[in-house]
């Protein structure tokens, strides 16, 4: 698969992940979120009757001495039970909302809600309100319980939902099991992952087959250009270098006049441009010339050697080298980059060009810093053929410096981004 | 000077030859090898300058047949000049890639004719220089070699276009010719001719 396609099937791919994880991040979170609210509705009843549906559980009331089971609601009056652990009463003798036929008066709910509530007096011991579930056993849910005295509501071991509040100095922690009620929730997030995978891989699957047909234009647009780039310089190239001689040949028979001048500048400019696309034309082939280079001598080199021209334009050029640091590449094409940097620096710098030249445990970084009129932000425009940005009209560039440095660390497997700061812009090569 | 020029595109045959004619050179015009063959053969020339792409005989033949003549030669290429092409025993004594300046022309050919004129040698490194035979210890180099290894033998600045085209060159054959020297640029001096220890 070409990169074009590759890209478009991860972004593709990408998108329908986040979209879906979203989406289903969303259905399963609102489905978590209801089954905790019943829990909720449910522990608030129970907290209403102070530990026990009304008809009470099978607690043994002092697990210790395993004492039959017995509730105290009846001596607690319904509304004095102040809300230490945010318990606040609901309608008594309804069913709450949500709970449907589960209500607290429904003659089902007692038997249907495995719980246990026990009551903590100010001395931490424990007596049994309700013990009605067989997963727990009586010492061990006093233990649980007690573990829970300083909190408030929440989930407990998985799949138990618990509150904590408070009446008459005392202390109770109501546990419900909730595994049964969240059962489908557990079974639609389950069909959710499985779904999503499956999405994913159908996704993949119809995006691998269509890809070709999605980059095709893309392909075509950019094999087009490049051919045409390749046609211009091939078929421009001789006719120029005619033009160059007629000229001459014309002014040398009849005399200069300024429509000749203008020829010979025009012409001039052309050819300019002609060598520019040659190089640029010349990324489109594998190079055969793939040796260790000296990248940190290379890059020396043509700095120091742009020296006078930098002066000569009152620009302080500083480069800070890092030796001995050796790529992968073709020579000509890697100095051809930095003579590049060297040149876009000196037609758009005002007064100052830095070069750097890094070497970490991972990469190769080489960054061009120059002072620059451009506004703040990235400015990858640049590396686009036939693009610049700054006073394009008055300079003598056709805009393909940048793009022939983009297209030649690309081809060595790296990665080339601008931006501008504080008025200063940065270009980086990361390889 | 006597210079034979071949190029198959018509235009570009008669405007140079044209051009140089007006600067004083006897200009002898062929356009396909065969040409360039029975030309050679009839008059003896100073300098050639050939396309890379003539028709009927290869250009490998005809840089040979030049070289035997001991006709130095400016090859006109529509192709990219690289290390490669200048590596390759191909005996051409310059590359003018398209399109190119008349002035350009011309200064290959006087430097051409320039070194043609001249008997001396010289020593880089462990190597030694035929100027008037393009070569170093008997491999073929070009004008804009000769030119870089005598300035950084003699420590001198130069200008020469993509300079580092024919310094990678230049360090590849001193490699084949298994010498110690290579080219290498120093801070704050330039290029110069190093042992490749350092």
């Amino acid at each position: 698969m070409d990169k074009v396609r590759k890209k478009i099937v991860l972004y593709a791919m990408t998108s329908i992940f986040v979209l879906l994880t979203v989406l289903l991040a969303v259905i399963n979170g609102v489905n978590f979120t209801m089954a905790a609210d019943d829990a909720d509705i449910i522990t608030q009843v129970i907290a209403d009757r102070h530990g026990a549906f009304e008809g009470g559980g099978t607690g043994t009331g002092d697990y210790k001495n395993k004492t039959p089971y017995h509730t105290q609601t009846e001596d607690i009056p319904p509304k004095e039970n102040e809300a230490a652990g945010s318990v606040e009463p609901t309608n008594k003798g309804q069913a709450p909302k949500g709970m449907g036929p589960m209500g607290p008066d429904s003659p089902e709910t007692n038997k249907s809600v495995r719980y246990f509530t026990y009551v903590f007096d100010d001395k931490g011991e424990a007596t049994a309100v309700t013990h009605n579930i067989t997963a727990v056993d009586e010492e061990e849910a006093a233990l649980w319980a007690k573990s829970l005295l300083n909190e408030t509501t929440g989930w407990t071991r998985g799949t138990y939902r618990y509150r904590v509040y408070n009446f008459k100095d005392k202390t109770y922690v109501t546990v419900i099991d909730q595994g049964r009620e969240l059962l489908p929730s557990y079974r639609i997030l389950i069909i959710s992952v499985c779904g999503e995978l499956l999405g994913l891989l159908a996704s993949f699957i119809v995006l691998e087959s269509i890809s070709k047909k999605l980059a095709r234009p893309l392909e075509d647009a950019d094999r087009k250009q490049r051919q045409f780039i390749s046609n211009v310089e091939k078929e421009f190239k001789l006719p120029l270098t005619v033009i160059n001689a007629n000229t001459e040949i014309i002014e040398k028979e009849s005399g200069c006049t300024d429509y000749t001048r203008s020829i010979n500048r025009q012409v001039r400019r052309m050819t300019s441009l002609v060598k520019d696309l040659r190089a640029l034309s010349v990324i489109n082939y594998e190079s055969d010339n793939i040796t260790e280079i000296d990248f940190s001598e290379i890059m020396t080199a043509v700095l120091d050697g742009s020296r006078e021209r930098f002066e000569q334009k009152n620009i302080k050029l500083s480069m800070d080298i890092e030796e001995n640091i050796k790529v992968n590449g073709d020579e000509e094409r890697v100095r051809r980059v930095i003579r590049e940097l060297a040149d876009n620096s000196l037609l758009f710098a005002k007064t100052e060009a830095r070069f750097t030249l890094t070497r970490d445990s991972e990469r190769i970084t080489l960054n061009q810093y120059n002072d620059t009129q451009l506004s703040e932000g990235t400015v990858d425009q640049v590396f686009d053929r036939f693009i610049t940005l700054e006073n394009a009209d008055k300079l003598d560039t056709a805009g393909l410096g940048l793009s022939f440095v983009k297209d030649t660390v690309k081809s060595m497997g790296g990665r080339v981004t601008a931006k501008v700061a504080d008025g200063v812009f940065m270009l980086t090569i990361a390889l | 000077m006597k210079l034979l020029f071949a190029v198959s595109d018509r235009d570009l045959l008669n405007s140079y030859s044209k051009l140089l004619e007006l600067d004083g050179i006897d200009v002898t015009r062929a356009f396909d090898g065969t040409q360039v063959v029975m030309r050679t053969a009839a008059e003896k020339f100073d300098i050639a300058v050939i396309s890379d792409s003539l028709p009927r005989v290869e250009l490998k033949e005809l840089l040979r047949l030049l070289y035997d003549e001991d006709i130095p030669t400016i090859v006109i290429t529509e192709k990219r000049v690289t290390s490669d092409t200048l590596c390759r025993a191909e005996l051409a004594c310059s590359y003018l890639p398209l399109p190119f300046l008349p002035d350009e022309l011309r200064k290959a050919i006087r430097l051409l004719n320039d070194k043609k004129q001249t008997d001396n040698t010289f020593t880089a490194g462990d190597a030694r220089v035929d100027i008037k035979q393009f070569s170093m210890n008997g491999i073929r180099v070009t004008n804009e070699e000769i030119d870089i290894l005598k300035a950084v033998t003699e420590e001198l600045p130069f200008s020469v276009r993509h300079e580092s085209v024919y310094i990678s060159a230049l360090n590849r054959k001193l490699e084949r010719l298994h010498k110690k020297a290579r080219i290498k640029y120093i801070i704050n001096k330039g290029y110069r001719l190093v042992c490749d220890n350092g």
